[in-house]
């Protein structure tokens, strides 16, 4: 460990561009900009619960904010609070010993009725939670009302087949049927994902625990769905940087996403429920179970800044109280999952309660689940794709992503 | 064939006029000599025949092409410059064999000429050197070398010989001589040295400052030298200049003494026109050395320094308010100051206008 | 006393000699030595210690948040040829050292050989040298709005064409290599052009004269005089540009931000992604060794050669 530090010491202070932060003056770092007012207005809270103060920074985009985090704690200069994810994610960064055992205050939290054992589990690992629950989001397909009107569809799709006939009236229409977002570093595992899982379930969890490989059948089908349709003219120009603009301006009429972007759609001027709405994804066969992705984001905490404050345990309560959940959902129609909280918009309500209703098989994302070693990697190569949509190209992604997972998995 | 002419030709370089208007006819064949002081143009009249520099004003034929606006390679010339111009990167062989090597001559000439050239001047032990590791001199033969194996019908030389040692300038001097003989090439040469210039010269061209002083054979221009910056400038050391005027008959007064001369030898004006004595040294003798001229004036005076140079002697003497050179054969020790009586040969003297400088010869 | 020549030149006189020279010799670069000596220190100090720092590291197994204290053999360095990534980017280094070495190089010197002799020949070397001056962050900035789907380069097409023109010259993979090659010569343009000018001017012009004298027409000229005495020169444009050829980033970084095949465009990106943004800084540092080592070698190999053309043609 002393020859780590040295080391560290050395070889990253200079990297570092963010000098210790003042002892009074706490920050939150996190790569959700959008969030920032929701961010802020519990972070406000929450100091003031513990008599401190803390500032909200925000480092974008998300690979860039990655790296920024492993410098920082690298270099043990991690942030009081920071925005994290949760699976592999969160296992890798727990094995650091950097994030503080948040037990006590969830004990509280069940107690009170704010949180189940379940959401507990989200931001668990080997049975401690090491966050406190920033957005619990359903994934799901937005879809553009008066597209969806203009197109001559009456109900949203309930199977592949529908979607299919569907997307081939909106393209008819005028419209795009999907936004097929690239930006950020992390989005071409949208689609990835979802053809996968789509077609096999347990084939997409096997994928993330080295089981099944990049360049097998469940793959192979999913990149020919792909394929296919961005043949037929389904997803909009990849090279757009601003994800959401075609869906907003009314080139796309569906995108599939968490529903936290209901926030940010509603910001631009749709109104959810109106607007936009949303449904299940469905299989691509009517004989594969439907399932649903569910996304959970953590703040962390530092176990350094919690220690040397054990004041900070109020402000983490705070963050975890019905209050909390209600600025997330009025300033920036965020849902955290706290069970008191009223759902902060429509859409997010109507996603709750199709999901009860629908009772599909809940999944942890893709990013979350995969090991963050070839994270990086494997996007690339299903980007690489997005750009290229032939089947040349198919086969070499999953050469690649085949040839990263395989070096990954022998040497653990 | 390769007569050079030059009609009229003016150089300018910005707002500075180098060459001043310069006629000239240079035969096939002959051997031209360009001599003048330092800075006179010798070598930018060189460099225009070459093609180096444009010609501002005037016409330059070579044969009877006009030439002015031909590129070098068209010329037919090749030229050995003042500051040898070798090309750094080949060696002595490759630096001989370019000119011929791109002419597409074949190889085995290319070799035969090469190798005359070489033991000719020399250079056998060298061939493989570049120039930076040759002397001055080894420098200087390799241009000539250089020029000599093209065998072109006009040689440019711009002070080939200036970095040899005498012997190697004489024995290479003889060598130009029986090149040009043998190729019947036309070949201008400057050089400094008046030797050179005697020796190798069928004409003489002396230069003052962007003109032609004058043009004629080497015993012309000794002899009968045009104007007083001929006559200054051709002989070592310089003539004797000596002010003066007309006397009464075919009489030169100066410095008190008559000097009598040739009658029919000048045009000169009526008595008392002040004029521009010139003797040359070997014109004043010593009593004693060497055959007493028969017309001439005596004079005495005390030699105030005296030049040893072996077969001769250089004595230095008042005359009037000039220092004046006389040369003495068969020199003898003289104590310091001591007087000695020397005659001026007359038939020898040259006078010249001393408004216009030009010589009164007739 | 007699002196005979032969004694003067006896074998224990020439070594004599010989001891003196080489005295004389160290004596004179005594004073050189203590002024390099600072600067030896801080390359030592400031690079030397990084590198090695750099080799021990990509023997360990570090990466994101562990691993830093445990070795891992050469296993990072055959990742190197089990993930395609690795050789795709050096295959794409390839091209760029080829490209960034032959284009500034033929262009530049077409430019100088046109600008040698012309007026206002300072006014075009400073306008051609702009670029240079400008970060290569911003010149990448730039030019990237240039080849952006409805930028500058697109909408000049579609205007001489007539049709809608919006093709991703730095989306695809075949294009993108080469536009950026093209922005970095437009960037690099004005140093090799100004090196190669002085190179130039540096050659006398008295041999020019004796090859036109000598019959040598202009292109022969070129060819046998100007080339070989402006050949150290174009070594050193050479060493210059290889060396960033080999290790070009800032360029790519900027141009190929939204490229998802952008790890693979250099083996400097490749590092520098792997390292930072993927946080394997164990097998980044294996990349950077064998891109250094890469580097020092071809750079030695031509510093070598120019240094015996040089003295060929002094
Ligand atoms: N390129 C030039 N630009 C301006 N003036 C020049 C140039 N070349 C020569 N001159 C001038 O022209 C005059 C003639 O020069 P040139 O070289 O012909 O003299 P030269 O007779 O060969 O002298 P030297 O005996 O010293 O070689 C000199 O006054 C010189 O300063
Ligand atoms: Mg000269």
């Amino acid at each position: 460990m002393s020859l780590q530090k040295t080391m560290t010491m050395a070889g990253l202070a200079a990297l570092l561009s963010v000098g210790a932060a003042q002892a009074q003056d706490l920050t939150l770092y996190s790569d959700k900009t959008e969030w920032n007012p929701g961010i802020t207005a519990v972070m406000d809270a929450a100091g003031k619960a513990a008599g401190v103060t803390v500032k909200v920074q925000d480092v974008t985009p998300t690979d860039k904010y990655q790296a920024f985090m492993q410098t920082s704690i690298a270099g043990n200069n991690v942030p009081a609070f920071f925005t994290w994810w949760n699976g592999n994610q969160l296992s890798d960064l727990v094995a650091t010993g950097v994030a503080a055992d948040l037990s006590a205050n969830w004990d509280a939290a069940i107690a009170n009725g704010d949180y189940s054992e379940a959401q507990r589990e989200l931001v668990s690992v080997e049975g401690k939670p090491y966050g406190v629950l920033l957005n619990v989001a359903n994934w799901v397909v937005f879809y553009n009302t008066k597209a969806f009107e203009k197109a001559g569809i009456a109900a949203p799709p309930t199977t592949w087949d529908e979607l299919m006939a569907d997307a081939d009236k909106l393209k008819a229409a005028g419209y795009v049927p999907f936004n097929g977002p690239t930006s950020g570093g992390w989005m071409p595992f949208i689609w990835f994902s979802q053809l996968v899982l789509g077609g096999d379930p347990d084939a997409f969890v096997g994928l993330t625990d080295g089981t099944v490989p990049y360049d097998g059948p469940a793959v192979q089908n999913a990149f020919k769905v792909w394929g296919d349709m961005y043949a037929k003219g389904y997803f909009t120009d990849p090279r757009e940087q601003d994800d959401q603009k075609f869906f907003v301006d009314g080139t796309a009429a569906m995108y599939l996403i968490g529903d936290w972007h209901s926030g940010s759609f509603a910001e631009a001027g749709m109104k959810p429920g109106v607007d936009f709405k949303t449904f299940l994804m469905p299989s691509l066969s009517p004989d594969v179970p439907q399932s649903v992705i569910v996304e959970a984001s953590p703040i962390v905490v530092s176990k350094a800044a919690l220690e040397a404050n054990p004041e900070l345990g109020k402000a983490v309560q705070s963050m975890m109280s019905v209050e909390a959940s209600n600025e997330l959902g009025s300033k920036i129609q965020v849902y955290n999952g706290n069970l008191k909280a009223a759902a902060p918009n429509a859409t997010i309500q109507a996603n709750k309660d199709m999901v009860a209703a629908a009772k599909p098989r809940a999944l942890v994302r893709w990013w979350e689940a995969v090991p963050s070693q070839i994270q990086g990697d494997l996007v690339a190569a299903m980007g690489a794709f997005m750009f290229d949509p032939t089947p040349e190209q198919a086969a070499k992604s999953m050469a690649d992503m085949q040839a990263i997972n395989a070096d990954y998995w022998a040497s653990k | 064939m390769a007569t050079v002419t030059l009609r009229d030709i003016v150089k300018i370089y910005g707002e500075f006029v180098a060459i001043k208007g310069v006629d000239l006819d240079i035969e096939d064949g002959t051997f031209v000599v360009l001599v003048g002081p330092s800075g006179c143009g010798k070598s930018t009249i060189l460099r225009m025949i070459a093609g180096l520099e444009t010609i501002s004003h005037g016409e330059l034929r070579i044969g009877d092409k006009l030439v002015n606006d031909l590129p070098s390679r068209d010329r037919g010339i090749s030229m050995v410059f003042q500051s040898y111009a070798l090309y750094p990167h080949m060696s002595v062989k490759d630096n001989l064999g370019f000119g011929l090597r791109i002419s597409g001559v074949p190889k085995t000439e290319i070799e035969r000429r090469r190798a005359e050239a070489a033991t000719m001047l020399g250079l056998s032990p060298y061939m493989d050197r570049r120039p930076s590791q040759l002397s001055g001199g080894q420098r200087q033969r390799v241009a000539i070398g250089r020029a000599m194996v093209r065998e072109p019908q006009v040689f440019l030389f711009d002070e080939p010989l200036s970095n040899l040692d005498a012997k190697l300038r004489n024995q290479t001097r003889i060598e130009i001589k029986k090149l040009q003989r043998q190729l019947g090439a036309t070949v201008v040469f400057v050089t400094h040295d008046q030797v050179e210039a005697m020796t190798l010269a069928d004409r003489i061209v002396v230069l003052d400052d962007g003109r032609v002083a004058q043009i004629g054979t080497p015993l012309e221009v000794f002899e009968r030298p045009a104007n007083l910056f001929v006559a200054g400038f051709m002989g070592s050391p310089s003539m004797n200049f000596i002010a003066g005027e007309i006397g009464a008959g075919p009489v030169i007064k100066a410095a008190g003494l008559e000097i009598p001369v040739p009658p029919g030898r000048f045009n000169l004006p009526a008595a008392g026109t002040p004029v521009v004595l010139g003797v040359r040294p070997e014109d004043i003798v010593p009593e004693g050395h060497g055959t007493r001229p028969e017309l001439g004036a005596d004079f005495i005076a005390a030699v105030n320094f005296a030049e040893m140079l072996g077969n001769e002697s250089l004595l230095f003497a008042d005359f009037g308010d000039t220092e004046i050179v006389a040369r003495m054969q068969h020199p003898r020790a003289l104590e310091p100051n001591q007087n000695l009586k020397f005659r001026i040969d007359g038939a020898r003297v040259h006078v010249f206008d001393k408004q216009n400088q030009n010589s009164l010869l007739r | 006393m007699l002196v005979t020549a032969s004694a003067l030149l006896s074998p224990e006189v020439l070594k004599e000699a010989r001891r003196r020279e080489r005295r004389v010799a160290w004596q004179q670069t005594r004073i050189a030595w203590l002024f390099i000596a600072p600067a030896v220190i801080m390359v030592t100090l400031f690079l030397l210690t990084p590198v090695v720092f750099n080799v021990i590291l990509s023997f360990t197994k570090w990466q994101k948040f562990t691993g830093l204290d445990q070795f891992a053999g050469f296993n990072n360095y055959a990742r190197l040829f089990r993930v395609p990534y690795f050789s795709e980017a050096l295959g794409n280094t390839a091209i760029w050292v080829v490209g960034a070495v032959i284009f500034p190089l033929a262009v530049g010197l077409g430019l100088a050989l046109l600008l040698r002799n012309i007026p206002f020949q300072e006014t075009f070397k400073s306008l051609f040298f702009l670029p240079r001056v400008l970060a290569p962050t911003a010149v990448g900035a730039i030019w990237y709005y240039v080849y952006a789907p409805r930028g500058v380069l697109n909408s000049t097409i579609s205007g001489i064409s007539g049709s809608q023109f919006d093709f991703g010259w730095l989306y695809s993979p075949e294009t993108i290599t080469g536009s950026v090659i093209v922005t970095f010569v437009w960037q690099t343009l004005g140093i090799t052009m100004v090196l190669l000018l002085l190179g130039l001017a540096a050659i006398p012009r008295d041999p020019v004269e004796a090859a036109r004298v000598d019959g040598a027409s202009g292109l022969q000229i070129f060819r046998h005089i100007i080339w070989p005495l402006l050949l150290p020169t174009v070594l050193v444009v050479t060493i210059l540009n290889v060396a960033a050829g080999f290790t070009t980033f800032d360029l790519l970084w900027v141009m190929a931000s939204s490229f998802p095949g952008k790890r693979t465009l250099s083996l400097a990106v490749y590092m520098y992604y792997e390292s930072f943004s993927n946080g394997a800084w164990a097998y980044g540092s294996a990349v950077a060794v064998v891109l250094g080592a890469m580097v020092i070698t071809v750079s030695a190999l031509l510093a070598v050669v120019q240094a015996r053309v040089a003295r060929n043609i002094r």
